[in-house]
This record gives structure tokens, C-alpha cells and sequence, in this order.
């Protein structure tokens, strides 16, 4: 039922995002152009000054754009996050949606799952688009990155696997970071539920008030975390040290964002299953 | 044929009142079998319950058979048919000479009146 | 207690500190065609929202079909909610396709036919829909499932004499006749003749559960009559002052 459920769901979000994720991209490429084109241009004295200026006004209008497509891409995923879960579950939608013969933990984790999805394929998309400006808009980035990826990858070579595992858990942390920060707007959106009236407001203020919570709970264990470590751990020197240190760390990480995004779906689904009022 | 169904008696009787009649006149002919259950509902508009009480008190009274292999059919014993249509006519006389009664007429001269109207 | 497609026993609720259910007690059997009514704001789109776990009860005890609102008793429920809840994105394809995901008992042959002799185009977005084709595909549906309770909230509502027949006989001519039909209305004599059992209920209370030719028996008088006179207000001005 899951993944009938995410079928749906995905149904949904590909038609708004799909043709922003390509966008995105078109646009910087054409930027990087227009960037290029007005660089060589001011390289060349035949060109007279009425094509340079031209040139420029089209890099700045490519460059808004550009702008535009990733605060677009931006505001886009956040109110999909949003509208997803409000509309399709506490408003009129969600009369079909919570008189589907389903579980309400499935109909929260589709919706997870999701936006989790849509997030990361924009952030990576956001990140692309970056890229692509950087290598298309001077020829000279290239063999900048070249030479960093070059001598990343020879001390990479020196200190092993290590450096892999670490980089595969970064990647989960960011993802399970992005659940984590879906989940809290979820968590903060079933509470706003709760309220009679102004379940909007509510909304706000449980965000707000989960928030505070959690830099609290974050500082103690902070607090803890720093008096229960040994001192000399901060100065280790050696590389080897240092990457397992920073392993742990990520470990941590995943372990933080795991437990609070179990908190958040348990305080979303219980409110769901129990105190559901879709009047 | 139209149903025609009034507010204040109780349903299933007007239904039972106008599939009699229907039989009577022939609109359903001896031995023809009857729509189901559910067709006559949907031709109504009533409540499959309503209509199959109405069949029912067909049943009891006599004017249609229910088999199992053929469904409901009119009834083929012709003395029952026309034992309920003499009943029906003499329901209609009756109402006849209570409505001539009402207006102030004795049994003689609602007679009269029958005959002068046909003569 | 075996037997009983809906139980509710002693059902409270209330929005905010508005009382909408106060200690609802409702008995009713499978295979009949059930008219819930009342005046507005009894109670009726409540209790049909608990039946169907939109809404939860403060207190008291709900079942459908032996089990209390989940999983199972949805995949039995058939709901005709009082308003549209479609995403206007979707095709009616699209909410067939939904359908026949999700409910085991959805006949697609049947939605498409009743589709095409209402010669509406599937492939059409809801969005793009007028008001009445939007309720007619709602109304499909809803009856192309061979549901055991098919709870339909206002269904006749706002719609012209012509189109009331036809939902009236899409009702009557496509529930499934081992289920139960519970429709909410205020407009009871448009659907009298189509029910079994009248349900009264007012301030959240059931107040009289009767047959329908019962009552015509007894009373003498239509069932329309009847609710006129036992809900009839004083109008204002009459009071002492």
C-alpha cells in the first residue's frame, strides 16, 4: 500500500518539479554563456561599446534568471513540503486520502519519503546548476578543479577507504538532516491541528516552540558531549585520527537526526490516528 | 404507465394497489412473467424493500405465482383474476355511493343519475 | 450485538466547546436504505465523519461491521462526502485508477460505463469540470464500489429536480443490496420513497429510528410531514417578551 501511496504522491510532485529541475540547469548554461560572450567580447577592441553593453544587459537578465530559478527551486520545495501535507492531508484532499483503506503511518511516511526526494534532487539539481556555471563561464575554473579533485584524490590514495565511508556517511547525514527537517514541519503542522481555531498560528508556534526545544536539547547534549570526551582528543594531529573522529562525529549525526525523525513521525502519527478532525 | 404514489399511506400499499391493477387490466397478461424485484424498484423509484413487499402481498393474495425456475409470473387461475376484479369494481361502486351520499343523493338517486347519464 | 453493521454507543463529541454528538446511541442492520435527517447542525455530517474516521469521538464506542474505524472498515465504506475532494490535477482516469489501487471492491467496467452514458470524457482534469460534472464523477465512484455501507452526505444538496432523479436512481439502481445505504439529507421528501428506516436526529441525539411505511401507518402522514412537525420552530416575534 506504501507504494501505491508514493505513486500518488509522486504523480503529484513530478508535474510542478520536473520541468523546473530542467530549467534550472538550461537557464545557468545560458548565463555561463552570455557570461563568456561578454568577457571575449570586452577582450576584443573591434567590438564597438554598443555590443558590450548589449552583452551585459543579457548577462544580467540571465543572471536574474538564473537567481530566480534556484529561489524559485527553493521556495518551490518548501511549500511542496508544506502544501503536500497540508492540503493533501488536513484539508479537503485529505477526506480521500484518510478514507483510503490504509494505515495513517503510511500515508505519513509517503508523504516523508516524498518530500525527502523532491528536497535532495533539488539541492543536488541547485548544486549542478552551480557547477555548470562555474565550468562553462570561464574556461580557467576547469583546471582549477582539476588540479584540487587531482591532489584530493593522491591523498586519498594515501589514507584509504576511510575517506569514502565518510563521504557516504555525509550523504546519509544530509539526507537523513532533510527527513529530519520535514518531519519537524509535519510534527509542527499536527500540533497546529490540534487547535480549535487559528490552526495556522498553531502551526507557526509549534514549529517555533519545536525549534527552541531542540537548540535546548542540543546544547545539553553539547555540554555532555564535550566534558565526557577526553581534552587530547581535540589535538589529535594525525590524519587517521582525525578521520575517525570526524566518522564518529557523522555516526552521531545520523544518530541525532534518526531519533528525531522517529520523535516527530510518532508525534505526527498519534495525532493522526487519534485526534484526526477533518471538519 | 406512471406510478403515482401519494404522501400520507404507507407505500408498499399504494405499490401493491397499482401492480393489482395493472394485472386486472392486463397490462401484465396471465402467465407473462413480471419484471425483477429490482427493475420494478428502479421503474418506481422505491426501495427494493418496498417493492418486494408489495410482490409479496401479490403472492399472498393469489395473483402472482413465485417458482423457482421462472420467477414471478401473473397467475394462470382465471377465477382468482376475476374474483379481484369484482372486489376492485365493487370498491369502486362502494366509493360511488359514499361520494353521492356526501353531496346529499340516497342510493335511488345516484342509481337514477348513473342511468340517466348512460341512457 | 452479532449482526449489526453499525454500533454506536453512547458517542460524544464536540468542536471546541461547541457540542456537536451528545451521548449518540444508533443500532442499524445490513441490506437497507437508511435516511439520516435532521436540521442543520444536528449532527448528521458528524456522526457520518466518525463512521468514517474522518472525525474521532471524544468518548464513547463506534463499530462498523464489529470493528471500530481503521483499515478494515474503510476498505467497506463507500463515502459521498458534501463537498468535492479532488485534487484538480487528476484526470477521472487518474481517480479510477485511484480507486481500483486502493479498493478491492471498485468495478472499473462499471465507473467507465456509467462514464460513458453521462458521456463524460475521462481523460478530462477535474479542475476543468463544471460544479454538476464534478458530483456526477464523485457520485460514480462512489456506487461503482460493492461496499457493505455507503455513506452519502447530502447528496441531493443544491442540484436541479432532473439531476436529483438521476443520483437518486444511480443510488438505487447500483448499491449493493447486502450492504447498507445511509444518506443524510434535509430534503426528505425528494428521497422518502427510496427509504426503508428514517433516522431522526437532533442536538446530537437520535431521537426516533422508525420505518418509513411504519410511520405513514401509524401517523397517517408522510414522513416529510412528520419531521415538519416535530422540528417545527415558532418563528421569531411570536414569543412573550
Amino acid at each position: 500500500m506504501l507504494g501505491k501511496l508514493m505513486k500518488y504522491d509522486m504523480k503529484s510532485m513530478s508535474r510542478a518539479f520536473i520541468p523546473m529541475w530542467i530549467l534550472a540547469p538550461v537557464i545557468s548554461l545560458l548565463l555561463s554563456v552570455s557570461i563568456r560572450s561578454a568577457i571575449e567580447w570586452t577582450d576584443n577592441p573591434l567590438l564597438s561599446g554598443m555590443i558590450n553593453a548589449g552583452s551585459s544587459i543579457l548577462m544580467i537578465i540571465t543572471g536574474l534568471l538564473f537567481a530566480a530559478a534556484l529561489v524559485g527551486l527553493l521556495i518551490m520545495t518548501i511549500m511542496f513540503v508544506i502544501q503536500r501535507f497540508w492540503n493533501g492531508l488536513l484539508k479537503e484532499e485529505g477526506y480521500l486520502m484518510f478514507t483510503l483503506p490504509v494505515k495513517v503511518w503510511e500515508l505519513i511516511v509517503s508523504k516523508a519519503l516524498t518530500a525527502t526526494l523532491v528536497a535532495c534532487v533539488s539541492i543536488v539539481v541547485g548544486v549542478f546548476s552551480g557547477v555548470i556555471l562555474a565550468v562553462f563561464s570561464t574556461s580557467n575554473i576547469v583546471y582549477a578543479f582539476a588540479y584540487v579533485w587531482k591532489n584530493l584524490l593522491n591523498s586519498v590514495i594515501e589514507v584509504g577507504p576511510v575517506f569514502w565511508i565518510n563521504m557516504l556517511l555525509l550523504i546519509l547525514v544530509l539526507i537523513l538532516g532533510t527527513t529530519g527537517r520535514i518531519y519537524h514541519v509535519y510534527a509542527a503542522m499536527s500540533l497546529g491541528h490540534l487547535f480549535a481555531t487559528h490552526k495556522v498560528v498553531g502551526s507557526c508556534v509549534s514549529y517555533i516552540g519545536i525549534s527552541i526545544i531542540m537548540s535546548i536539547l542540543n546544547n545539553i547534549m553539547s555540554a555532555i558531549l564535550s566534558s565526557v570526551v577526553p581534552r587530547q582528543f581535540y589535538y589529535m594531529t594525525s590524519y587517521g585520527m582525525m578521520e575517525a573522529m570526524s566518522s564518529l562525529y557523522l555516526l552521531y549525526m545520523m544518530l541525532v537526526s534518526v531519533i528525531e525523525i522517529i520523535i516527530f513521525h510518532v508525534i505526527t502519527e498519534r495525532i493522526l490516528s487519534k485526534k484526526l478532525n477533518l471538519e | 404507465m406512471e406510478w403515482k404514489l401519494d404522501d400520507s399511506r404507507p407505500i408498499w400499499i399504494q405499490l401493491q394497489e397499482q401492480l393489482t391493477r395493472k394485472i386486472l387490466s392486463g397490462w401484465y397478461r396471465v402467465g407473462e412473467k413480471l419484471p425483477s424485484v429490482r427493475e420494478l424498484a428502479a421503474e418506481a423509484g422505491v426501495n427494493p424493500n418496498t417493492m418486494q413487499r408489495a410482490l409479496a402481498a401479490l403472492d399472498h393474495d393469489g395473483l402472482t405465482v413465485t417458482n423457482r425456475t421462472m420467477g414471478r409470473t401473473v397467475t394462470e387461475d382465471r377465477a382468482i383474476l376475476e374474483g379481484l376484479r369484482g372486489t376492485l369494481a365493487e370498491n369502486i361502486i362502494r366509493q360511488f355511493y359514499d361520494s353521492a351520499a356526501e353531496l346529499g343523493y340516497t342510493k335511488e338517486q345516484a342509481q337514477e343519475l348513473l342511468k340517466r347519464r348512460d341512457g | 450485538m452479532g449482526g449489526m453493521l453499525i454500533q454506536c454507543q453512547d458517542v460524544w463529541k464536540s468542536y471546541g466547546s461547541r457540542p456537536a454528538l451528545h451521548g449518540l446511541n444508533l443500532q442499524l442492520e445490513s441490506g437497507k436504505i437508511v435516511g439520516l435527517l435532521g436540521p442543520n447542525g444536528s449532527g448528521k455530517t458528524t456522526l457520518i465523519k466518525i463512521l468514517n474516521g474522518l472525525l474521532t469521538a471524544d468518548n464513547g464506542m463506534v463499530l462498523v461491521d464489529g470493528s471500530e474505524p481503521g483499515v478494515y472498515t474503510k476498505s467497506i465504506i463507500s463515502y459521498l462526502p458534501d463537498k468535492p475532494y479532488f485534487a484538480g490535477w487528476m484526470k477521472v482516469s487518474d481517480l479510477f485508477d485511484l480507486f481500483e489501487d486502493f479498493y478491492m471492491d471498485f468495478d472499473r467496467e462499471k465507473a467507465d460505463h456509467m462514464c460513458r452514458a453521462l458521456q463524460i470524457d475521462e481523460k478530462l482534469r477535474m479542475k476543468t469540470l463544471s460544479k454538476g460534472t464534478k458530483e456526477k464523477v464523485q457520485l460514480i465512484l462512489v456506487m461503482s464500489r460493492r461496499a457493505k455501507l455507503y455513506l452519502l452526505d447530502e447528496p441531493i444538496a443544491g442540484v436541479d429536480p432532473a439531476a436529483r432523479d438521476y443520483i437518486l436512481s444511480t443510488i438505487l439502481n447500483n448499491y449493493n443490496p447486502e450492504g447498507t445505504v445511509l444518506i443524510s439529507t434535509h430534503l426528505i421528501s425528494d428521497v422518502e420513497r427510496v427509504l426503508d428506516e428514517v433516522l431522526f436526529i437532533q442536538n446530537g441525539q437520535i431521537i426516533r429510528q422508525a420505518l418509513v411505511d411504519d410511520i405513514r401507518e401509524k401517523e397517517g402522514k408522510s414522513v416529510d410531514e412528520l419531521f415538519r412537525d416535530m422540528f417545527r420552530t415558532v418563528p421569531f416575534g411570536g414569543g412573550e417578551w
